[in-house]
């Protein structure tokens, strides 16, 4: 019995991925109504599906595919031509069936009476009248004078061939495939280097040949054969599936047609012997078969699941893999298997233990205590670490999925919510064959469906206001993929609409998410930003077309959760795109260990900035109820796990105690813990439904000696404690003076010579080196500095920019001002730094020093020093264009409008048992 | 440190009965459900989870989560003591292979789940008379949880609806966000 | 391309091979030579001289067979045992008579 069942499910899934591959070809269909590989694949699908259906007596759906494999076969033979309302009504049905395949056994329950109607009108409407239909369900017969015919195409194309009936019994008492085999002689056969004896020997191996019909066209004379080429055709059967037939003559899904076994069975019983003649046949009239016989016909042939059990695994829940793209057509079923999503997990479990076990035994093995001294033991430990490397690889890859699948399905998305709004849009897809492993697609699905619905919806405009805006009436959404510095980008690009910074703004304020002033001073590109915030959404009111109330900030708490990043680029009245960067891989982060109130968590590496023990150089303070942490000038919001977590407050001993800084796309903020304990690989393992109601928590691992740390999600401990309107009141404000509300900010007065005085905002800082000349190279014009393999800084002299004394000569040792983000792939050289100040913008003379890249002149410290207007002197820097694109790689963009997409690691300390640091690959 | 239940393989129509106490209380589960029995297993508390989960457990590279019986029947929870026994659930997965699943098999999660105990006891035949439990021993309990009383001459057993103990029956927010 | 008349029978010996090397040759050849046999009631064409069968072959006989087809003329293919093999692999036989020399004897 279970073996009934799980012979069950594989009809169902393999159903569901025919059904899959027919949507899609229809989709197609409607802009190549004529292309026969679309039509020959279709009716492949149909007919599978309807074979499947047969054999296990799922009435219902046998009958509808029945109807709408008929239709495709008129249209594969060319009787009629499909159009938009045929199509369409093709596509209806495709959903029908699969609203059957659901639950086939209740199939019944499926309205369909519509379709059926339609395609048999479009049967009768032909003037072959109708399919002798095979009649299940306990059908009527037909009316006398659209009796039981024979198609006459049925008939035209096997009357070609000279052949008794009787030599099909064969073939269909074995439910063998029946196809016709076309190809040209010179072109299809003799240019693979193949005999033509060689070929029909080929042929007859495969299976019999019933029948062969050689012609040329019909204008061919002797006069101009030379150029012509023989047609032939092959009435064939065999037991092998179309796709092998195909790789085993070495031609194309074009040239093989395969007949409907059950239409044979029919005819043969009415046919008399085709004679030396062609003849068009004229069938007699059949009595009504009962429907057994003819349901016998018709299971057998083709049906998928007869040839793939003796293959299937125990699993009943199973995917397909394919372990490398292989060209889509000529897909041969030797080259994948399936396997159950399961034991795919559990092979993921094991790598991930095998690393973890490695990662042990490298470090034990490393000591000079155990085994350092031995070579005989050290060469076997590199071995197993390099299997382990190359399994843990290897299984990573089995778990990769084409994006594509994850595509497909928007085509009809699209396609659907265009009509529904009446607008016209097109959907290009690029990169489909990128790999993504299968938890990254599950989790991208929701966000793209809501992207590329939002697009559709909002950003697409109808076509009135696109030709009054001077663009086609005609849409385009592009949905990409691609591989980019060891991440995959997925892309959603439209030509809408775009949107509009200063409505964002408006919705912002009036949502309570920035207060007005901010909005004032608010840039472009900061605007954008504000869709992410949370219960943020600008659409009037939440259609059903653009989902259930799900914002963009939920999309990009999603994509984050994936360990991902979400930018967003767009400009009025031209368009939108939003950017999609996943890592490849995704079990196995770099995490930091900390410790709270006893309990071990992990951290995500990606997010960690610093870490800072608060104290004098850090302090940590008390503003109005919120802490902060004053970290060079700036002051960050400070949240205490131990009062997330829910701990009871603890009086005593701050001193122990770290802050770990952790970043965001656009806010820092930073997390008290209790102790600082590793920089560790973890393999992230998933928590339980009934954990997951924890926000705060992502995931949890197992740690070296087995025990269990829950992973923190940075975002959501920030959504918990901090809003978005507290986080940037704090990154306006500076330090004491801040306290009293007044505007002065604190800047950092350097030289670059022994000249001028020169004052920088602090805010604009990340941080200053002091370095030596001999650290300095020269790459091409530029002066710079290596970070490490992965970054360079370019060195800036300001004197270059602004008309300030020139350095004739730099010393052995000077600093280096590195700017935030997203300018940190430059520094300013300076070769002293002066000192600190508090400077209020009303402070700045900006009458006397006029320059670009100078906000002016202030007194500090009792001396006349230059404010730098740092984002001037950015904006100067990139002008001077492709330069700009030859270094530091990430730290750089070149587009205004977009946010850096990495994040600079270079405040992590190391740690004592630091496995390997944090690279800036993630 | 596992014990393993010897499979029943029985052509039964009904399936075997683990029994188990806890806080001095009997209890007894559908056998099919029960993958396997942990000793003394180590439970890492969870901050913030619902107060029926204990916490969770390493289980052979996966995380299982451990649930405190008395809680998720709705017992005074005590100060939680060292566990015993975890009896470790079937899994979504483990469930399908059966070719005959306990009837609310549906509700396993594809995650391991597990029960704390205190001790196993008998395992108990099918043909078991499971009653409908008398209100008085369900009093101030989920009565979801409860399938049922065996009765016998010094005590009652309580049977445990498994499916809908692992379940999310209603998404109980959990205290934080 | 010698060709001769004998009762009614035009007979056609090529006089080179027929397949894809020489279609342009030889169906010009041999198109010029059908203009002689308006009066013969059939055409029979010796190919035992070829020696590569190949679908330049079947592209020659078939427009061979067209063409007398349109002036009335039976077709017949004196071929070896092996070329009426090849022949009969794409079914030639119910356009043109293949004869084989067994067959005439």
């Amino acid at each position: 019995m279970s073996a009934d069942q799980e012979m069950l499910d594989l009809f169902v899934q393999e159903s569901s991925e025919h059904l899959q591959t027919l949507e899609t070809d229809l989709m197609a269909l409607e802009s190549n109504p004529t292309d026969n590989a679309l039509l020959n694949s279709i009716f492949r699908s149909v007919h599978s599906i309807k074979g499947g259906a047969g054999f296990f007596g799922f009435d219902p759906i046998v009958k509808l595919a029945h109807v709408m494999e008929s239709v495709m076969s008129l249209l594969r033979d060319a009787v009629l031509k499909a159009d938009q309302p045929m199509v369409s009504l093709l596509i209806s049905t495709s959903d029908k069936l699969n609203l059957m395949l659901v639950n086939p056994e209740r199939a019944i329950e499926i309205a369909c009476e519509g379709e059926i109607a339609g395609l048999k009108a479009i049967l009768d409407g032909t003037s072959s009248g109708t399919t002798p239909s095979a009649r299940k369900g306990g059908e009527k017969p037909p009316a006398k004078n659209t009796k039981i015919k024979s198609d006459s195409v049925f008939d035209k194309e096997l009357a070609r061939f000279n052949f008794h009936p009787d030599d099909l019994l064969d073939g269909l008492k074995h439910g063998q495939n029946f196809y016709i085999v076309q190809a040209e002689l010179a072109k299809e056969i003799e240019s693979q280097s193949q005999t033509l004896e060689n070929f029909v020997s080929e042929l007859a191996s495969l299976g019999t040949l019933i029948g062969t019909e050689a012609s040329l066209p019909d204008h061919v004379t002797l006069s101009n054969c030379a150029a012509a080429d023989v047609s032939c055709r092959f009435f064939f059967v065999t037991a092998l599936e179309p796709f092998i037939l195909c790789g085993a003559l070495g031609l194309g899904d074009e040239n093989i047609h395969q007949i409907d076994s059950s239409k044979l069975g029919e005819w043969v019983k009415t046919a008399p012997a085709q004679n030396m003649a062609p003849i068009v046949h004229e069938p007699q009239e059949i009595e009504e078969k009962p429907p057994e016989a003819v349901v016998s016909q018709s299971i057998v042939p083709t049906s998928p699941t007869v040839p793939t059990i003796a293959t299937k695994p125990a699993e009943p829940t199973a995917t397909q893999i394919d372990p490398k793209p292989v060209a889509a057509a000529k897909r041969k079923p030797e080259e994948t298997i399936r396997i159950s999503v399961g034991l795919l997990d559990s092979l993921m479990n094991l790598a991930g233990e095998m690393v973890l076990g490695r990662n042990r035994l490298l470090r034990i093995a490393g000591r000079s205590d155990t085994g350092s001294d031995n070579s005989q033991m050290q060469s076997v430990v590199q071995e197993i670490s390099s299997v382990t490397s190359n399994l843990q690889d290897t299984i990573m890859r089995a778990r990769l999925q084409p994006v594509g699948s994850l595509f497909g399905k928007f085509t009809r998305i699209v396609r659907d919510l265009s009509h529904k709004l009446d607008k016209q849009i097109q959907l290009e897809i690029f990169g489909d064959d990128v790999e993504l492993d299968r938890t990254l697609l599950e989790g991208l699905s929701d966000p793209l469906t809501h992207l590329v619905r939002n697009s559709v919806d909002h950003g697409i405009e109808i076509p009135a206001n696109r030709i009054a805006k001077g663009k086609t009436s005609c849409g385009t959404i592009r949905l990409s993929a691609a591989h980019l510095a060891g991440r995959v980008q997925i892309e959603v690009l439209d030509d809408g609409g775009g949107m509009d910074p200063e409505r964002l703004k408006a919705k912002a304020v009036e949502k309570g998410v920035i207060t007005t002033e901010q909005a004032s001073q608010m840039t472009d590109s900061d605007a954008l930003q504000l869709i992410f915030a949370a219960g943020f959404s600008t659409a009037e009111a939440v259609s059903d077309i653009s989902g259930r109330g799900v914002g963009m900030d939920v999309v990009k708490t999603n994509i984050e959760k994936l360990g991902g990043h979400v930018e967003l680029e767009s400009r009025l009245g031209q368009g939108t795109r939003i950017i999609i960067r996943l890592p490849l891989t995704l079990a196995i982060v770099p995490a930091l260990i900390v410790g709270c109130r006893g309990t071990t968590y992990a951290l995500p590496q990606i997010n960690v900035d610093e870490i800072v023990h608060p104290g004098e150089e850090y302090p940590l303070k008390s503003m109005g109820g919120a802490r902060v942490l004053e970290l060079r000038g700036q002051l960050l919001p400070v949240v205490d796990l131990s009062d997330l977590l829910g701990h009871p407050p603890r009086e005593n001993t701050k001193q122990e105690n770290f802050v770990v800084v952790l970043r965001l796309d656009h806010v820092s903020y930073g997390l008290i813990v209790n102790e600082i304990i590793s920089n560790e690989e973890i393999v992230v393992k998933p928590l339980g439904r009934h954990l997951r109601s924890v926000s705060y928590y992502t995931g949890a691992t197992i740690l070296g000696q087995g025990e269990i740390a829950v992973i923190l999600d940075p975002n959501s401990m920030a959504q918990g404690r901090i809003s978005a309107s507290q986080l940037a009141q704090n990154a306006s404000k500076s330090n004491e003076a801040a306290l009293s509300e007044s505007t002065s900010e604190r800047v950092l007065i350097f030289q670059e010579t022994n000249g001028e005085f020169l004052a920088i905002h602090l805010k604009k800082v990340m941080r200053v080196e002091s370095v030596k000349a001999s650290d300095i190279e020269r790459i091409g014009s530029m002066d710079c500095l290596r970070k490490n393999h992965d970054s360079t800084l370019r060195l800036v002299q300001l004197s270059d920019l602004l008309p300030i004394k020139p350095q004739t000569q730099r010393g052995d040792e000077f600093f280096l001002i590195v700017p935030r983000p997203p300018f940190d792939g430059l520094c300013l050289v300076a070769s002293r730094i002066v000192d600190s100040a508090d400077l209020s913008d009303d402070q700045i003379d900006r009458a006397t020093f006029k320059a670009r890249g100078l906000k002016g002149s202030a007194v500090l410290s009792d001396r006349l020093s230059l404010v730098l207007d740092f984002d001037a002197i950015a904006e100067m820097l990139t002008a001077g264009g492709d330069e700009t694109s030859v270094f530091a790689q990430g730290h750089f963009m070149l587009t205004a409008n977009s946010q850096k997409p990495g994040h600079s690691q270079h405040h992590i300390t190391q740690l004592p048992n630091a496995n390997a640091p944090a690279t800036l690959t993630n | 440190m596992n014990l393993s239940l010897a499979k029943a393989d029985h052509p039964a129509r009904e399936s075997q009965w683990l029994g188990f106490t806890s806080c001095g209380r009997q209890y007894a589960c559908d056998l099919l459900w029960v993958k396997e029995v942990l000793r003394c297993p180590a439970v890492t508390p969870v901050k913030l989870a619902s107060s029926y989960i204990r916490g969770v457990v390493h289980l052979r590279g996966q995380i299982l989560t451990a649930f405190d019986l008395e809680a998720r029947l709705g017992h005074p929870v005590s100060e939680p003591r060292p566990a015993s026994r975890c009896i470790v659930f079937k899994t979504t997965n483990d469930l399908v292979r059966l070719p005959r699943p306990p009837e609310d098999h549906e509700l396993a999660d594809s995650d391991p789940t597990g029960l704390l105990v205190d001790a196993i006891g008998d395992i108990l035949p099918p043909e078991t008379r499971v009653l409908p439990a008398p209100p008085e021993a369900l009093s101030g309990l989920d009565t979801r949880f409860i399938a049922g009383v065996i009765s016998s001459q010094d005590s009652l057993t309580t049977v445990l609806q498994i499916g809908n103990l692992v379940s999310m029956l209603e998404l109980k927010k959990s205290p934080a966000v | 391309m010698k060709t001769t008349n004998q009762k009614g029978d035009f007979k056609i010996t090529p006089g080179l091979e027929l397949n894809t090397s020489t279609v342009e040759t030889a169906a010009a050849q041999l198109e010029k030579a059908l203009q002689k046999a308006d009066a013969a009631k059939s055409v029979e064409i010796d190919l035992s001289q070829t020696s590569a069968f190949d679908s330049g072959t079947v592209k020659i006989l078939l427009a061979l067979a067209q063409e007398c087809q349109t002036r009335g003329l039976n077709l017949k293919i004196q071929a070896s045992e092996e070329a009426k093999q090849f022949l009969n692999l794409f079914h030639l036989q119910r356009r043109m008579s293949i004869i084989t020399q067994e067959d005439a004897e």
